[in-house]
Parts: C-alpha cells; sequence; structure tokens
C-alpha cells in the first residue's frame, strides 16, 4: 500500500485533477442533503465517501454522475465544467447498488451497452468485451441472462460494464452492499487489484468504514451533508479530529479534559500529555481520546514513567481469541474500553485496580 | 350415488372448479356445436344433425362479413391509438409529480366507472351538437376513449415495478433519453403494452352500447349479430364466433408461453 497520501498533499501538488466540487449544494424540500462541499480527487485515486446513511455521500456521488444536478456550486471534471450536463454526457461511469444490469440483455449485450452507443465496430465490441469478462473473471459467461447470475457475478457484470468504455472516473455506489460478508472481502481485494491494473480514478461511496480503509488511499468521512474529515486511512483514524470522525471510525475513549498547553486536567486531577503535533488549539475545555487498542493495562504502582496514566476498575474482562477486551470504570464513572493482545498471561481479573497506560502521542483531541 | 357423494366430499374443490368452468364454458360450447348444426328454417335453436356447410359457405350471407371486417377494422384503429396514448400517460402520472396529477388518475378511472349507456348517449350528443356525422370515425374516437383507461391502468401496473436505475444506467453508458426508451424503457414493459393493445381490441371488437348509439350508417358485427337476432340469426354467425374464440385463445396461450419465457429470464 502506498503510504497514506493525504487530501492535503494531493491539493499541494500539480497533478491533474479527476473531480473538483466547489461549493455544490443539493436540496431536497427543506432538506439540505449535501451542504456546501468542495472537494478536490486527483488521477488514479481510489478516493472513498464514507458516512453514515443520509450522510449526502450518495447524493454527492449522484451529482458528479450527472443524476442529480446541484442547486449551486459546480462540478468540474479534468478541468471540464460539466454542472447541468446529462449523464451520457459526461466521462464518467457508475457501478449502481443494485447493479441496474438490463435483465433483458445477456451479459454480452450489458458489456456491450456503451460501446454500442458510441458505434464502435462490431468486431471491435467483440475483442473489447472478451477482454473485459477476462479482466472481471466472466469467461463463458457472455450468453447468459443477468437472472442466472449470482450476486457476485452480477456486480462484476456491472463492473465490467462501466470500464469497458475508460471512464476518465468510475464511480461506485456502495458497490459491495448486496453481497454476503466472505464474498464482499474478496471483491474488496478484486476492485483494489482491477483499479491497479486500468489505472483510473475510483470514487467510492460505503458506510462500512473498514471497507473504506482496506480499499481507499483517501477517505472523505461525511456527515450531515458536509464533509468532516479527509485524509488518509491512517491519518483520520489516528487523528480524526472530531467526535463524529472518531466514534465512526472504529470504537475510541473519550474523556473531558481542561486544557493548558500541551497537556490536559481530567476530573479526578490526572494529567495527560498531549502529543506536539496537532496540540495546537486553545486552552480550556476538550474532548481528549484515545483508541482502545493503544491502551495497556498495569498494577497501579507498575505505570511506566513517561506514559499518560489512568486509575480505574475492571468491570468487564472478554476473551474474545486474538485479544482480550476490558472493560474499565474510572473514579468518575466514565466507561473505557481497553484491548489487550493475547501476548502474555497477564490478566486482570474484574474488580481489580489498573493503570490503563498509553503513550502521549496515541492521544488525540476532538472538536 | 352414496359413491358419488363420497367423491364430492373428498374433492370439494374439483368439484366446485369443474362446476364453475362448465358455467363458463357451456355458452360458448352450444355456440360452437350449433355452427355444425343442420338447421331448418331461419332458427338455428335445436340440434337437427351435423353437417359442414355452414362453415363451407361462411361468406355467403350478405353483409356479415363486412361487418367483421368493419369491426376488426375499429378494434385495431382504436387499439392502437389508445395503446400509445395510454402508454405515454401511465408513464408522465408514474414518473412525474405534476399539478393535476390526481385529478387526471381520477379522470381516467371515470369511463370505466360510468355506464356505457350514459357514455354513448353523452358521446352522440356531443358529436350532433358539433355537427360532426356519425360513422365509422365517431366509433373509433368513442372506443379510442373507453380504451386508454383501461390501457392507462394495465401499463401502471407494469411500471410500478420498474426499476429507475436501469435507466439511469442506460444514460450512465452514453444512451440520450430517446435511446434509453426504445432500448431500455420499451423493452422492459413491452409485455404490458401487448396485453393493454389485447384488452383494447377485445373491448372494442364486442362493444355494442356506445357504438349503437355512434355508428350512424356503420354496422360492426355486434350490430349486425343484434339486427339478425330480430328475424333469425344465420349459422354463419356461429361459425365466426367459433373462429374468432379458437383464434383469441390461441393467442392468449401464445402470449402466456411468451410471458413465461420472459419472466423465467428476469427472475
Amino acid at each position: 500500500m502506498p503510504d497514506a497520501t493525504t487530501g492535503e498533499e494531493a491539493r499541494g501538488s500539480h497533478e491533474p485533477l479527476a473531480v473538483e466540487l466547489s461549493g455544490v449544494t443539493k436540496r431536497f424540500g427543506d432538506v439540505v442533503a449535501v451542504d456546501d462541499i468542495t472537494l478536490e480527487i486527483g488521477e488514479n485515486r481510489f478516493y472513498a465517501l464514507l458516512g453514515p446513511s443520509g450522510c449526502g455521500k450518495t447524493t454527492t456521488l449522484r451529482m458528479i454522475g450527472g443524476f442529480e444536478d446541484p442547486d449551486a456550486g459546480s462540478i468540474r471534471l479534468h478541468g471540464e465544467d460539466v454542472t447541468g450536463l446529462k449523464p451520457y454526457q459526461r466521462p464518467v461511469n457508475t457501478v449502481f447498488q443494485s447493479y441496474a444490469l438490463f435483465p433483458h440483455l445477456n451479459v454480452f449485450e450489458n458489456v456491450a451497452f456503451g460501446l454500442r452507443r458510441k458505434k464502435v465496430p462490431s468486431a471491435e465490441v467483440t475483442e473489447r468485451v472478451g477482454e473485459m469478462l477476462d479482466l472481471v473473471q466472466l469467461v463463458g459467461m457472455d450468453k447468459r441472462k443477468p437472472g442466472q447470475l449470482s450476486g457476485g457475478q452480477r456486480q462484476r457484470v456491472a463492473l465490467a460494464r462501466a470500464l469497458i468504455n475508460h471512464p476518465r472516473v468510475l464511480l461506485l455506489d456502495e458497490p459491495l452492499g448486496a453481497l454476503d460478508l466472505k464474498l464482499r472481502k474478496e471483491m474488496q481485494i478484486e476492485l483494489k487489484r482491477i483499479q491497479n491494473e486500468v489505472g483510473i480514478t475510483f470514487v467510492h461511496v460505503t458506510h462500512d468504514q473498514e471497507e473504506a480503509m482496506t480499499m481507499a488511499d483517501t477517505i472523505a468521512v461525511m456527515n450531515e451533508g458536509r464533509i468532516e474529515r479527509l485524509g488518509g486511512p491512517t491519518e483520520i483514524y489516528e487523528d480524526p479530529r472530531s467526535a463524529f470522525v472518531a466514534g465512526f471510525l472504529g470504537a475510541s475513549n473519550l474523556m473531558q479534559g481542561d486544557r493548558k498547553g500541551n497537556a490536559a486536567t481530567l476530573q479526578d486531577g490526572t494529567t495527560i500529555a498531549l502529543p506536539e503535533a496537532g496540540a495546537a488549539g486553545v486552552d480550556g475545555d476538550i474532548q481528549l481520546g484515545v483508541r482502545p487498542e493503544k491502551m495497556s493495562l498495569q498494577a497501579p504502582e507498575a505505570a511506566p514513567p513517561g506514559a499518560n496514566s489512568i486509575l480505574a476498575t475492571v468491570v468487564d474482562v472478554s476473551f474474545i481469541g486474538v485479544s482480550t477486551h476490558y472493560l474499565l470504570r474510572t473514579s468518575w464513572g466514565a466507561d473505557l474500553v481497553v484491548v489487550v493482545q493475547n501476548l502474555d498471561d497477564e490478566r486482570h481479573a474484574a474488580g481489580s485496580s489498573v493503570a490503563a497506560t498509553w503513550l502521549p502521542q496515541h492521544t488525540f483531541v476532538v472538536s | 350415488m352414496k359413491r358419488f357423494l363420497d367423491f364430492a366430499r373428498h374433492h370439494l374443490i374439483t368439484v366446485y372448479m369443474v362446476g364453475a368452468l362448465a358455467y363458463l364454458f357451456v355458452p360458448v360450447v352450444v355456440v360452437m356445436l350449433f355452427s355444425f348444426n343442420d338447421n331448418r328454417g331461419r332458427f338455428n335453436f335445436t340440434w337437427r344433425g351435423f353437417t359442414l356447410k355452414h362453415w363451407a359457405n361462411a361468406f355467403e350471407v350478405p353483409n356479415l362479413f363486412d361487418s367483421l371486417v368493419k369491426s376488426f377494422q375499429i378494434a385495431f384503429l382504436s387499439a392502437l391509438v389508445a395503446t400509445i396514448l395510454g402508454t405515454l400517460i401511465a408513464l408522465a402520472l408514474v414518473r412525474y409529480r405534476f399539478k393535476g396529477r390526481s385529478t387526471t388518475n381520477f379522470l381516467l378511472f371515470l369511463p370505466m366507472a360510468t355506464p356505457e349507456v350514459v357514455l354513448g348517449s353523452s358521446l352522440l350528443a356531443l358529436f350532433l351538437t358539433l355537427s360532426i356525422p356519425t360513422g365509422f370515425g365517431t366509433i373509433v374516437v368513442a372506443h379510442i376513449l373507453f380504451n386508454i383507461s383501461y390501457v392507462v391502468v394495465t401499463v401502471k401496473a407494469r411500471l410500478s415495478g420498474f426499476d429507475r436505475h436501469l435507466e439511469e444506467a442506460a444514460m450512465d453508458l452514453y444512451a440520450n433519453e430517446w435511446t434509453t426508451f426504445v432500448k431500455v424503457t420499451l423493452p422492459m414493459i413491452l409485455p404490458g403494452v401487448f396485453a393493454a393493445f389485447m384488452l383494447g381490441f377485445a373491448l372494442s371488437f364486442d362493444d355494442f352500447i356506445i357504438t349503437n348509439f355512434n355508428s350512424g350508417g356503420t354496422v360492426t358485427f355486434p350490430l349486425y349479430i343484434w339486427g339478425a337476432a330480430r328475424v333469425g340469426v344465420p349459422p354463419q354467425v356461429n361459425v365466426f364466433g367459433t373462429a374468432i374464440f379458437v383464434i383469441t385463445v390461441s393467442i392468449m396461450l401464445l402470449t402466456v408461453t411468451l410471458q413465461r419465457r420472459s419472466d423465467a429470464n428476469v427472475a
């Protein structure tokens, strides 16, 4: 995997932008589905729009595809303003959530649909459909009707049908949502392979954070029509910056604190050191967080020096196999979750007093 | 007797079904049977022996065949126009939210709910007021009028299960609005459109009341039979009735088979 290239870096570079949204807003009646979004997606990216249902991610994708017209703002594809253009006038193709394969056409004609509209000569159509079915591993299925295919096969046909047109940008609307878990994992890897192979920008809408982190090199986390956080998977996981992102991307322990410079005081007087990077901000009431797997447990007197440490009581212990999940309660009644790898035999029983410790750089501050 | 009652008790549904079907089809069978009756005189009500002479002389009765041809022409024309207009109306009603949409929905039901006598007489009044001479043209107009309602209902039913993403997918793949309609929408709703056409054809073909008001000098097949019944129906009417029944049932069976095949592909 390439090192997490972030949205910020993409913005600073001079590579051409595949998709640019500026000030895009979409209302449905009184509901603002997409609220003044500005977004830049570079060439050859695997870009994920991630968020809960109703956050505006699908509407954003549909506006790029031309299925919805924005109420305000403009959309550019490779520098060309496409706002108001019909879907068939845009150099993008879409893989729909329900696949939307044409039930009256066989696999070959489904995949060939776009080429036929572009009046590509018949011999070339046959050749390119063959290549495409090869790419998505559906050789020999060309005479089947969509009704005779499994979910995973339909998904591949939908992908082939879009990719065969060599779109500058491929839009994927929850493409794996209808598949079972095992198939979904396989297709995640498959999609990533295909994206590497064809080398075009994929814009992928999903509500599954794991799916987004597995596949995308840049993730835009959306909430209530806005982009909450933008960046590479590692970056936004380690420093979510908002309580929403911290909660949506994995689990996290959030605590109230009173900040003074590079340190914060918790309710019981414990002092927590904040990371030096990203510590810029105003003093006063803050929320700070730490991921459960970043914490470790010690006997209260054995807390290593230099680490952040909170005294707590073990409330519940769940042995998962690869790890053990501890539920702790602090002196002021807040719950903490700590995930510990099963490396040694040291276990902490329910009811015992422990120190939950972590390194200062693993602390993050959310707004 | 007891054995029969025992059988009936255990096969109640079967017995009931056979009875219901007999009730429906005995008149049809009688019509067919009497097309082979060697009748005497003007009436064809008592069985006098088997003959094929009416089938051989099917076209000998003056005006009978002409009226049949007229009915076919009217049925074809009115069903065709009603299918085109009705399909477009159904598309508009299902796809778009516009002012007067629910009113249109309601108005479309009216021709089905209005008694034919009322529809026929008011149409006649309209034609007379506008001094339009009644005849072939006014019959077609009247039939289109009531057929549209049935077409809209039939096509709407087919459209309600239609996945709009299919059209978006077509447009995503460079098909403009017209190509999308021809290549995706129409093939998908075609069974419904075809069924609507057949329904309209049948409704027009056997309409008597509305036609009777607006026919002028034009004599359709039902009007001919009505006129002939008073002086004695020639057995050739049974011949044509039988022929039409057989042809209709054949087409229906064909339709069902085709529908089954296309459904199997969709499922």
